[in-house]
């Protein structure tokens, strides 16, 4: 097999001498280098701007990123630390470390690189890493010998640490270290990024949970709970001012010592002390020197390390405050505290919400009490009412029974007559009370069993063995104001049949087919009453208008005064007195 | 403890159980006595590959088995090339412990993939304070470079990461692995080697770079379709002085395979990638591993002799980093022997005379796997070998 270089190019160079040929090979050789170079520097920056510039789960750019960081920069381990994002030295993502390991979080202590880094955001190269015990101890049981840590910068301070290491002693050059500065930034940026459109996403997503609750108690116990995912704290807790102005720990997250004293504590002093204010948030990562400031000395008995409070405020007045702890010492940033007000704000107008529903709920409960004081009283009324038509009913029995002696003390047949039609004509009042008491709505009673009653009163009165008696009425509802005049003219008209209609001797050649028929009918407001026999009619000459016998003035004056109706009077087969009437204004159901 | 490799072949197509079975008999007997406690079994494809298995393990029993079909295997300084039978080498545990997984259907999960079968090989090999791990995958996958990764996940910078990817003496149609009694298709299996002291991979290429720089300007998953801004064939072409277009699709192999690309890295080496194919569009077909874009790759170059030499510090190498050796394992790459030719068998020649008393087996692959530096660890015509 033969070099491909080994062609025109090289057969011609062969003609000149030896020194030219050394030199044009020599010139090659160096402009192939610079060549190499240049386009292995391209190569580094276009390979990692393609993925950070693509679309895609972060997790997944930053997995292809350190990627291609650990093949471009021959890095057996890239790690990237984010302690200001997530609020923890455990890598965000890692590309090198066995994954028994890769959720451990890195040391922090003063002095390590990781502490150097974040608080100076100068690289730090170290080529020996086994003897350096500023490194953490897991690098140097993997056995990296050479370390670069650059600072990843967020929008105003360093956020997070970028680590590459080498298992030789292959040095990071000078070169290596620019491009990797530039991509530690680019990585902060996206990051940056990042992380804002996901606390956007968290703070959408506990805007529509927040809708969903209008109790305290779950608005509350929501916010505690989304709250550590927005500003990326390890516990958090809401203190809600009472009806009082007292404050009190409506919920926590995260801390399993019981702390609601200290917290509420904590919570006034921040709001005495004016280091709260409307619209701004209040963060430390220094306890001590907070504690001392405030006076208190409470919350040490917490595992705080850095505290972000933002207020919960209604209009100008601030009613609460919401507090996420982180347990290491890592500081919120200006743009989480930007953050961190907006979703308060959010629970502020949630908790106002709640207020309202809490009031509209105590309204609607005062309602509720007084629609059943009502309904109390209105049952009270009716067994009043009840018990009116019960006694008026039992008076009325008295009456009849008085009626009924005296018309036993009476020898005279006529004046028994008389006595018989009064005791009827009560007991057709009476009955209408008796069912009206025995009624469920106390206004109307059935009028057909009314009839039915009072009919079988009639026969057993007046004796009627042979004359059949047909009731049509259903369905029909009558109030006291239309029943007891109709029952008294159903009363009038069937004594009057009984009596007249079917004479003694007719009954006798014709009782099969003597019949009474009483039939009332509704359509809407109008009734038509009608009783009628298939007796012998009446007399000659008779003038209902005129009729001076107690009965028909009876039936006259209660159908035309009291009901305001008109009669027809049919005495084409027997006789069928017709009266119709329409309710009163007073009598109709919704007037 | 060292261990002990016991190594038989049978060179017979006929039947396969008869050939796997001949092949198993004589490495066992090779241990003279001793009981093995695993079973590497490389093979051409074209054998009735489970008669094959159940030849070996008629012999073998329950031992542990894991393998490939490839393009040729080299054992004990004989080249088996195209159809030239089945190896098998059985090892003692020595002092090592054995852990084995596999996979199947592994194309678009090749991450997940490798995650798995180390993941579970570790664990049955149990904790160690060193390991390498063994790696043997469908060449036709796809980015091999994702299951390498995956692996790595699991493994971390101080597991070696070795291996090969099975072929099927270059017809790029069906490849298969083996674990125990499976014969897989479209899988990967993979060897745990728990160790108390540390197990280094090497590798070497012996390619040179004859073109200029280039920057891989879009490529899409096993295709570059453009290098420096201009279609890749012809950009290709053009490197290696040639016409626009004057490369067949029919011809472009015999072109390619000894020019493959030359994936730089910033010490200033390379990684070797093998354009397969040139497609109609002028895209070309990337055998493994495809440089992403916005890699910069070189056209590259070689001699038979260059090609050899590597064997030599391959070897030297591999057993250098490990005194008390009792077997060497090697995987060259199938373009490796296509360009050696006859002179593929110097190739175990070598390795062998550089192992000395050692056994050597190795397998002819689709791509080889070495991690030495970075994640990458996906290399093409290449040779890279384990010394255990």
């Amino acid at each position: 097999m033969t070099q491909l270089f080994d062609g025109n190019q090289e057969r011609n160079a062969l003609q000149v001498s030896e020194d030219s040929l050394l030199h044009l090979f020599a010139e090659r050789d160096s402009a192939m280098q610079a060549a190499r170079e240049a386009v292995r520097d391209t190569t580094r920056l276009t390979r990692l701007m393609t993925i950070l510039n693509d679309t895609g789960p972060l997790p997944l750019l930053l997995d292809r990123g350190l990627s291609t960081l650990s093949e471009l920069f021959l890095a057996d381990i890239v790690v990237l630390l984010d302690p200001v994002g997530t609020g923890s030295f455990s890598p965000l993502a890692a590309i090198g470390l066995p994954e028994d390991i890769i959720r451990m979080p890195f040391s922090d202590e003063e002095g390590s690189y990781t502490k150097i880094l974040m608080n100076t955001g100068e690289p730090v190269l170290t080529e020996n890493v086994g003897l350096d015990t500023k490194i953490d101890f897991r690098l140097r049981e993997l056995g990296v010998e050479t370390l670069l840590g650059l600072p990843v910068n967020g929008n105003h301070s360093v956020r997070g640490v970028l680590i590459l290491g080498r298992r030789c002693p292959l040095p990071f050059t000078e070169a290596d270290i620019g491009l990797l500065k530039a991509m530690a930034y680019r990585i902060g940026r996206t990051l940056v990024d990042a992380q804002r459109s996901t606390q956007f996403e968290i703070i959408i997503q506990s805007s529509r949970e927040f809708n969903r609750h209008l109790d305290f108690d779950a608005v509350a116990a929501e916010a505690v709970r989304m709250f550590p995912l927005v500003i990326n704290a390890d516990a958090s807790a809401i203190i809600l001012s009472d009806s009082n102005g007292d404050l009190y720990c409506a919920a926590q997250t995260g801390l399993s010592s019981p702390c609601s004293t200290a917290l509420c504590q904590f919570a006034q002093q921040l709001i005495a002390s004016s280091s709260l204010g409307k619209d701004e948030s209040f963060s430390t990562d220094d306890m001590t020197t907070t504690l001392v400031q405030l006076s208190l000395d409470s919350l040490h008995l917490l595992p705080v390390g850095a505290l972000l409070a933002v207020p919960l405020h209604h209009k100008d007045q601030i009613h609460g405050v919401l507090i996420g702890i982180r347990f290491s010492i890592i500081n919120y940033n200006f743009g989480t505290s930007r953050i961190a007000v907006l979703y308060a704000e959010q629970i502020s107008t949630a908790l106002q919400n709640c207020r309202l529903y809490q009031a509209v709920l105590k309204e609607l409960a005062a309602r509720l009490q007084i629609e059943k004081e009502l309904q109390t009283s209105l049952a009270e009324k009716e067994v009043l009412l009840r018990e009116v038509h019960h006694r008026v009913k039992n008076n009325m029995a008295a009456i009849i029974g008085l009626l009924d002696l005296q018309r036993q003390t009476m020898n005279d047949p006529q004046t028994q007559t008389v006595m018989t039609d009064l005791s009827s004509r009560v007991r057709a009042m009476s009955l209408v009370h008796e069912k009206l008491y025995r009624s469920e709505s106390l206004s109307k009673i059935d009028f057909k069993e009314y009839l039915q009653s009072l009919i079988s009163h009639l026969r057993t009165s007046f004796g009627s063995p042979r004359i059949r008696f047909e009731i049509e009425a259903q369905g029909v509802k009558m109030s006291l104001d239309s029943a007891v005049p109709c029952g008294m003219i159903v009363n009038e008209l069937i004594i009057n049949a009984l009596k007249y209609a079917f004479p003694s001797e007719r009954s006798d050649l014709d009782g099969e087919q003597n019949s009474i028929q009483v039939a009332v009918n509704q359509d809407q407001d109008t009734f038509t009453l009608s009783v009628a026999d298939n007796g012998v009619g009446l007399p000659f000459g008779f003038d209902f208008n005129t009729s001076t016998s107690l009965g028909l003035s009876l039936v006259r004056m209660l159908g035309q005064h009291q009901l305001g109706g008109r009669y027809e009077i049919d005495q084409s087969d027997g006789t069928r007195f017709t009266l119709t009437f329409s309710l009163q204004d007073g009598e109709k159901p919704y007037a | 403890m060292r261990i002990r490799a016991g190594i038989g072949c049978s060179k017979s197509l006929n039947d396969a159980f008869v050939a796997g079975s001949e092949a198993a008999n004589a490495a066992i007997r090779d241990l003279a006595g001793e009981t093995p406690a695993l079973i590497i079994v490389f093979t051409t494809p074209r054998y009735d590959l489970s008669a094959l298995i159940k030849g070996i393990r008629s012999i073998t029993g329950s031992t542990p088995l894991i393998g490939a079909t490839g393009a040729g295997q080299m054992v004990q300084g004989e080249h088996l090339g195209f159809g030239g039978g089945v190896s098998v080498l059985a090892l003692t545990a020595g002092p090592y412990r054995f852990g084995l997984a596999s996979v199947a259907d592994i194309k678009g999960k090749l991450d997940q993939a490798g995650q798995l079968i180390a993941r579970e090989s570790k664990a049955e090999a149990g904790p160690s304070s060193h390991a390498a791990i063994l790696l043997l995958v469908d060449s036709l996958a796809g980015d091999l470079q994702q299951i390498v990764q995956g692996v790595y996940r699991i493994t971390g910078p101080k597991v070696a990461i070795t291996g090969g990817a099975a072929g099927d003496e270059l017809k790029f149609e069906r490849t298969f692995v083996f674990h125990n009694d499976q014969v897989i298709e479209g899988g990967a299996v993979a060897l745990w080697i728990a160790s108390e002291r540390p197990l280094q991979v090497v590798t070497r290429h012996g390619w040179e770079p004859i073109g200029i720089p280039m920057l891989v300007t879009r490529a899409e998953g096993t295709e570059i379709i453009e290098l420096g801004g201009h279609p890749a064939a012809i950009a290709y072409e053009e490197q290696l002085g040639f016409a626009s277009g004057q490369l067949s699709a029919d011809d472009f192999w015999d072109t390619s395979i000894l020019h493959p690309f030359g994936l730089l890295q910033s010490d200033g080496k390379t990684v070797i990638r093998v354009a397969r194919s040139k497609t109609a569009q002028g895209a070309l077909r990337i055998q493994g591993c495809v440089p992403p874009t916005g890699s910069a790759v070189q056209v590259m170059s070689s001699t038979t002799d260059a090609l050899l030499d590597v064997a030599n510090v391959v070897a030297s190498e591999a057993l250098a980093n490990h005194e008390e050796a009792g077997v060497l394992l090697t995987f060259s790459c199938a373009a490796r022997a296509v360009i050696l030719g006859p002179r593929t068998f110097e190739e175990a020649q070598r390795i062998q005379k550089v192992a000395g008393e050692t056994p050597t087996f190795g397998l002819y692959c689709c791509g080889e796997f070495a991690r030495t530096a970075g994640v990458l660890g996906t290399h093409n015509a290449t040779l890279t070998a384990l010394a255990l």
